[in-house]
């Protein structure tokens, strides 16, 4: 949240004033007098992104130097501040208020938008304009001039965005109807149709027969923007374990209603509670989802659909993968037949990336790693 | 996502009645260069016959502006002249005495600034005496980060900032440590500007030669970017000891978010029946201790085998348990030990998800070194799947008893790197529904709400309460805390770090109670069978009709001396409590656990996952 915005500059005869603010008179006088440096700096500072924090509250500022002849000490410094507090992590506004302090540098070099005397009543309505627009919906665009707009949108995390794989499953975290509810382009759109949580990357390339790329470029938007998380795909040969979260299911009464439905075979009559704890708890190391539901509980006559149980388990952290990584030692010689393989068994890379590298199945390199004796497997 | 969590540089900042100037900075810089190609450009431009030569315009401001460039140029600060430093760092007199940070771009600075003008009035009339002498007005010693690091570490470098600064004020009370050590630093700089030496790297090289606060300073910096501990008597005099607890724990490497919390929550579930291993040998560990440690922590590090729970440690030492609470969590902050279930042959351990498998990892050499003739990436395999420390030892391979003494070392080993994790049975209490009572919402609501964190204690409580009630032998119900309110307690005790770790003291006391302390006592009031059946009554009386008729429809709850024993340990089913601390509290034995555990299994889970007290994921 910010608390205040003000806007800072060079008085000629008063030095660092602050000109306005909003709301009014969040930052004293003697605050100010005590930090201007940093706000107000010396050449050498300038158009650099300054964090102060100090007094409980963190200044988040870009000052700005604008040289002419037409201001009367030949310069016009500026600087507009955000102000929070301390606690509030400010990197996602970092590079909006870098941005919003170059539209001001445009709006100041062709109409005089802060020096000018007519605007005293305009430059604090357009500040109030930003703090709600940022606070409030995220983002503002707020006409200032005839031919300036000005776009302010405040990422959720400013991160490089994750890598997708062509094994990955993609997962809606939000509603389908809110999604629906943005203006997607028209890719996005056929994409997330078949964007159920089961289907991979590839496969929903194929079905919605648009290029892979192009799928992969989606979905890291989506995924970017927090609108879907990506999960591994779905195999009965897999193996998951439960996670200490798991207690997470019983204490969250909202939770548990969730996955109750979530993981319902039928809408109409869902599992039993106790079924579905116990099903999760089943999954242990060394224990693949096929023996599980042949062997220890049949999922069917519980009405628990177990794609979407360990789905679910993903997604909340309830269940974690367990990856098996193949290890060639060193010394040993190995078999003509896993010879081709070898610059991947060097216990870096998982069962899921050789395959997908090399496409082996995961049956066929069992096989071969397991016919050989010279190569360990560590899961974890 | 791994952050580089060295500083950049440290520098020693000061402002005197000449002015502002930075007296020491280490690493040295090189910033000839980047300068001179800066300056070689423009004047390009300049000369450049064809490029047309705008007027002094508007346009021009955006030209001269540098363009995004990095602060940071090979680890080392760029771009910044020790005047600009000097004049920012140095702050108006208000911001004295409080924690310092200003973020530019990509570089953070971090500090304490002191103000001096406020000393002893001694002070004052020695310095009237040699009054020629300028006074240092204020200090500040600033460490300089990159801009990306998590808040938790740059609090831990403003920790460190901040004591260095105190005790730079402090010996400058003294006996004038700052005023002298300026006085050669200056001199230094008088030389280099005489001699023409425009060089500031030599000028630096001459005054790390030649003061001593230099030289701590260079200590220090290099002590960060070694293993993160800094410890050493400023001026020989005062004790200045930090440690960045993410460099030690090597928390990077676990991946997500970097912050203390996993250490913190480690400590608040701290419990008499863990032991601690040791990081370092024994011998290691003591040379580490400064002069004046407490001899109990001597005792502590001499005493402890992975083999040892806290409290038989606490009887060995002499100590209370509270105050070895105290050591094992200072221990664990400065990664000098780590918390471990002690080892024991029924222990269960997996391999840790965090666990590097690759063949030719540096973790590997050194093992190698450790064991000869053994393959780290083999080892780890052998914990692929959860295994006894006993499964593995089958008689073929281990022969004679000293590879299973190998063995047992491979584990510690391992345990020391984080490379397996003990797994745990935790048991929850959640009857299967039957037919007859099938409202489907009710059911789950009424599981959940038992299990509710609290709430499945407190209504097991009432109802030993309405037992104890009408037994007149027992006078008094202590028990008020439960063990998560401890728990939080506790996290928000040890937020404080290393040097607050006594603050545990008044709470850890409580640790050694378990849940069902008071229960213990009702066990004579019971043998009367009428009472015994009014226990029964009572008790699934309180839990919610499911519960209750679960249990009852189990064959064992037939058995009197079965239910008495299944109703004392049901304040742990709750899935927080694994049967290692059953055993503990309740003084009971395996073998006779897990056939209780057998005798219910209708309306028990059991779950398998890590201990969050010993594992740091």
């Amino acid at each position: 949240m910010i608390k205040c915005i003000f806007l800072s500059n060079f008085h000629i005869t008063q030095g660092p004033v602050i000109s306005h603010q909003v709301p009014k008179d969040y930052v004293s006088k003697e605050i100010f007098d005590s930090i201007h440096n940093f706000i107000i700096t010396k050449p050498e500072l300038q158009n650099r992104l300054i964090i102060v924090s100090s007094f409980g509250l963190k200044y988040v500022g870009c000052p700005i130097y604008i040289e002419s002849t037409e201001y009367e000490r030949n310069a016009f410094i500026f600087n507009v501040c955000f102000t929070f507090d301390e606690e509030t992590d400010t990197s996602p506004y970092g590079p909006l208020v870098k941005k919003l302090a170059n539209y001001l540098t445009q709006l100041e070099i062709e109409l005089k938008f802060l020096s000018g005397s007519g605007n005293s009543e305009r430059v604090p309505q357009f500040l109030k304009e930003v703090l709600h627009g940022l606070n409030q919906e995220k983002c503002c665009n707020i006409n200032t001039a005839a031919s300036c707009t000005v776009h302010l949108k405040l990422a959720s995390s400013i991160h490089e965005p994750i890598a997708v794989e062509d094994h990955d499953v993609p997962c809606l975290v939000v509603p389908r109807d809110v999604m629906s509810k943005h203006q997607w382009d028209l890719t996005t759109q056929q994409i997330l149709n078949y964007v159920d949580g089961l289907s991979h990357v590839k496969k929903i390339a194929a079905e919605a027969d648009v290029e892979l790329n192009l799928v992969k470029a989606n979905l890291q938007n989506l995924l970017y923007n927090k609108f879907i998380t990506m999960v591994s795909i779905f195999q009965y040969s897999n193996v998951y374990t439960v996670t200490r979260n798991i207690n997470k299911l019983i204490e969250d009464d909202h939770l548990q209603k969730e996955c109750i439905k979530f993981v319902a075979k039928s809408d109409r009559s869902p599992p039993d509670f106790h079924d579905v704890y116990m099903m999760y708890c089943a999954f242990t190391p060394g224990t693949t989802v096929k023996t599980l539901c042949t062997r220890q509980i049949n999922p069917h006559t519980l009405k628990i659909d177990e794609r979407k149980l360990v789905q679910f388990g993903l997604m909340k952290g309830l269940l974690r993968r367990m990856q098996k990584y193949p290890a060639a030692l060193p010394g040993v010689p190995v078999t003509s037949r896993v010879q081709p393989l070898l610059p991947w068994l060097d216990g870096r890379h998982s069962f899921d990336q050789i395959s997908c590298e090399t496409g082996i199945s995961h049956h066929e390199l069992d096989d071969k790693i397991e016919a050989d004796e010279s190569i360990v497997v560590c899961w974890k | 996502m791994a952050y580089n969590l060295d500083p950049v540089a440290v520098l020693l900042v000061t402002s005197d009645t000449r002015g502002n100037r930075v007296l020491f900075r280490y690493p040295y810089i090189q910033e000839t260069e980047p300068e001179s190609t800066k300056k070689q450009t423009t004047k390009e431009t300049k000369k450049n016959l064809y490029a047309i030569s705008i007027a002094e315009s508007s346009q021009d401001v955006k030209k001269i502006k540098p363009l995004f460039s990095s602060f940071i140029k090979d680890g080392v600060l760029v771009g910044f002249s020790n005047e600009t430093l000097a004049n920012f760092l140095n702050v108006k007199s208000e911001l004295c005495g409080k924690t310092f940070s200003v973020q530019i771009d990509d570089v953070r600075f971090v500090g304490y600034p002191i103000s001096l003008s406020n000393l002893s009035r001694k002070k004052r009339q020695r310095q009237q005496n040699s009054s020629k002498q300028h006074n240092i007005l204020a200090v500040n010693v600033v460490f300089v980060l990159r801009a990306n690091l998590p808040e938790s570490v740059c609090t831990c470098y403003q920790e460190l900032a901040q004591q260095l600064s105190v005790a730079i004020s402090q010996e400058e009370n003294r006996c004038d440590y700052l005023t002298k050590e300026a006085k050669v630093m200056l001199a230094a700089y008088d030389e280099a500007s005489v001699t023409g030496d425009d060089d500031p790297v030599s000028t630096m090289r001459v005054i790390v030669h030649r003061s001593d606060l230099a030289k701590e300073l260079r200590h220090v910096y290099e002590r960060l970017v070694g293993d993160g501990q800094v410890i050493f008597y400023l001026n020989q005099w005062l004790e200045i000891n930090f440690c960045l607890p993410h460099k030690i724990h090597d928390l990077n490497t676990l991946g997500k978010n970097l912050s203390l919390e996993p250490i913190y929550r480690c400590l608040s579930y701290l419990r008499p029946y863990h032991g601690i291993l040791l990081t370092k040998p024994e011998q290691e560990l003591l040379r580490f201790l400064p002069l004046d440690s407490s001899p109990a922590m001597t005792r502590l590090i001499k005493l402890t085998k992975p083999v040892k729970n806290l409290k038989t440690l606490a009887l060995e030492t002499d100590l209370s348990i509270t105050q070895i609470y105290q050591l094992v969590c200072h221990m664990v902050y400065w990664g000098y030990a780590m918390l471990i279930y002690p080892l024991c042959q029924s222990n269960v351990y997996i391999l840790s998800p965090s666990a590097d498998t690759a063949v030719d990892s540096q973790l590997s050499q050194e093992f190698s070194m450790c064991f000869h003739g053994l393959n780290l990436t083999q080892e780890m395999a052998r914990f692929s799947f959860p295994s006894h420390m006993h499964d593995n030892l089958d008689i073929l391979s281990y022969s004679s008893p000293r590879l299973i003494d190998q063995f047992n070392q491979v584990v510690v080993w391992m345990l020391q790197h984080r490379l397996i994790n003990q797994l745990h049975t935790y048991v929850n209490l959640i009857p299967a529904r039957r037919k007859e009572f099938s409202s489907s919402s009710t059911a789950s609501q009424s599981i959940s709400s038992t299990h509710s964190s609290n709430s499945s204690m407190q209504v097991i409580e009432e109802s030993y309460l309405s037992v104890l009630m009408e037994d007149p032998s027992t006078t008094t119900l202590d028990r008020t805390t439960s063990l998560s309110d401890l728990a939080s307690v506790n996290s928000e005790e040890s937020t404080g770090g290393h040097s607050t770790a006594q603050s545990i003291t008044q709470y850890t006391s409580q640790h050694s109670k378990s849940p069902s302390q008071e229960a213990n006592s009702e066990g004579s009031a019971a043998e009367d069978r009428k009472a015994q059946w009014r226990l029964q009554d009572s008790l699934l009386n309180e839990l919610k009709p499911q519960l209750k008729a679960a249990i009852v429809r189990c064959p064992a709850s037939k058995n009197s001396d079965d239910l008495r024993l299944f109703a004392k340990l049901c304040p742990y089913f709750n899935g927080k409590h694994h049967l290692e601390e059953m055993m503990f509290y309740e003084n009971l034995s395996r073998s006779q656990l897990v056939a209780l555990l057998d005798k219910f299994k209708e309306v028990l889970i059991l779950c398998y996952h890590e201990d969050p007290a010993t594992s740091l994921l």
